[in-house]
């Protein structure tokens, strides 16, 4: 899962090294249009719908905190 | 139509979008300080209709409208049965990657109307600065320059297309010093806004008065403009598509054109 997760970020957001930052959002590798393409994005490659109220950019901030949202939406 | 009194009320809106499951299309994109301050203006509503939520914000001049959908055949859907009150021009952004071309195919055979495009440019890798940047003239805004600000950014810009900020974000941008002016005896003859997140520099405008582009102002400007982003990795900015002599200038300073377009589309006041 957190390989598929930085493949996404990575193609995203080529320019950046996702592996150096603890917080994407106050570290400004993504901002809230790039979080509206990631939630899109995860929805396809794990075939869910993350819900609308986890629409937030503080679970998008770290690989860390997508995978928790993942398991979340029941993907292992 | 009902007002929006929150940013909770938003986040409910995504939300129910989302709770079809069908999939999701925005052109609103939160920005916390700048929606708060239209919430509190009491400028924003929203409505329903079937898997769209179209969120309007109204001032005097016009009105800006979004939407929140499942897909580009429910918006169109729903858009036919969206009734504006007009009695303002109607003013929508499309803004993303190619895929947004069918969304402003919808919104065109909708009574809207080309009224202009940008596209993002951006920059990768850190900014060189000249060592001698800070000239005579040169500052950080200070409060006492935000009506001025305000009235060049006014008098200059299109409200349509470049989203004139409001008063309290100008305040906000100064506070943290992100507005950089040239003056002379207390005039300001321009200046530079940006915004400064991690390692993302943001350019949001760029201006030196047209009766003065012959002092290199502009340059001065950004020279002080690259050093204080310059522990920066990617900086950013739109530009007017029509805008060829910016565009080469930028890519002078090392810009590219990305594929992120943003279509101004404009559907003009119902005249009585």
């Amino acid at each position: 899962m957190r390989e598929k997760i930085i493949s996404i970020l990575n193609e995203l957001r080529p320019e950046f090294d996702f592996s150096m930052s603890n917080n994407f959002i106050a570290d400004g590798m993504l901002d809230s249009f790039d979080v509206i393409n990631l939630v899109n994005e995860l929805d396809t490659t794990f075939g869910i719908s993350i819900d609308g109220m986890d629409v937030l950019p503080e679970n998008f901030s770290s690989v860390e905190n997508i995978i928790a949202l993942l398991k979340k939406n029941g993907i292992e | 139509m009902n007002r929006l009194t929150s940013l909770q009320d938003i986040q409910n809106l995504i939300y129910k979008v989302r709770e079809y499951r069908k999939g999701f299309i925005t052109n609103f994109f939160l920005e916390t300080f700048k929606h708060s301050v239209w919430i509190e203006k009491k400028e924003m509503y929203h409505t329903q209709i079937g898997e769209t939520i179209f969120i309007l914000r109204k001032t005097p001049q016009f009105t800006s409208l979004f939407y929140i959908s499942t897909g580009a055949d429910s918006l169109k859907e729903s858009l036919s049965g969206l009734n504006i009150n007009q009695d303002t021009d109607c003013v929508i952004d499309i803004v993303g990657n190619e895929s947004i071309f069918n969304i402003k195919s919808i919104f065109l055979s909708s009574g809207f109307e080309e009224y202009t495009s940008l596209h993002r440019m951006n920059r990768i890798g850190a900014l060189d600065f000249p060592s001698e940047f800070l000239v005579p003239g040169l500052s950080e805004a200070c409060l006492e320059d935000c009506g001025q600000i305000a009235g060049l950014l006014n008098t200059y810009f299109d409200y349509y297309s470049e989203q004139i900020p409001s008063i309290e974000e100008l305040e906000k941008w100064i506070e943290s010093n992100q507005i950089l002016v040239y003056k002379e005896q207390d005039n300001i003859l321009g200046f530079i806004i940006y915004e400064l997140f991690g390692v993302t520099l943001y350019l949001r405008y760029w201006f030196v008065d047209p009766s003065h582009r012959d002092k290199k102002i502009g340059s001065l400007l950004f020279n002080y403009f690259k050093y204080k982003g310059r522990e920066t990795k990617r900086q950013l900015f739109w530009v007017l598509d029509s805008n060829e002599n910016a565009i080469k200038r930028y890519k002078h300073y090392g810009f590219n054109s990305e594929k992120m377009f943003n279509y101004v589309l404009l559907k003009k006041r119902y005249v009585k």
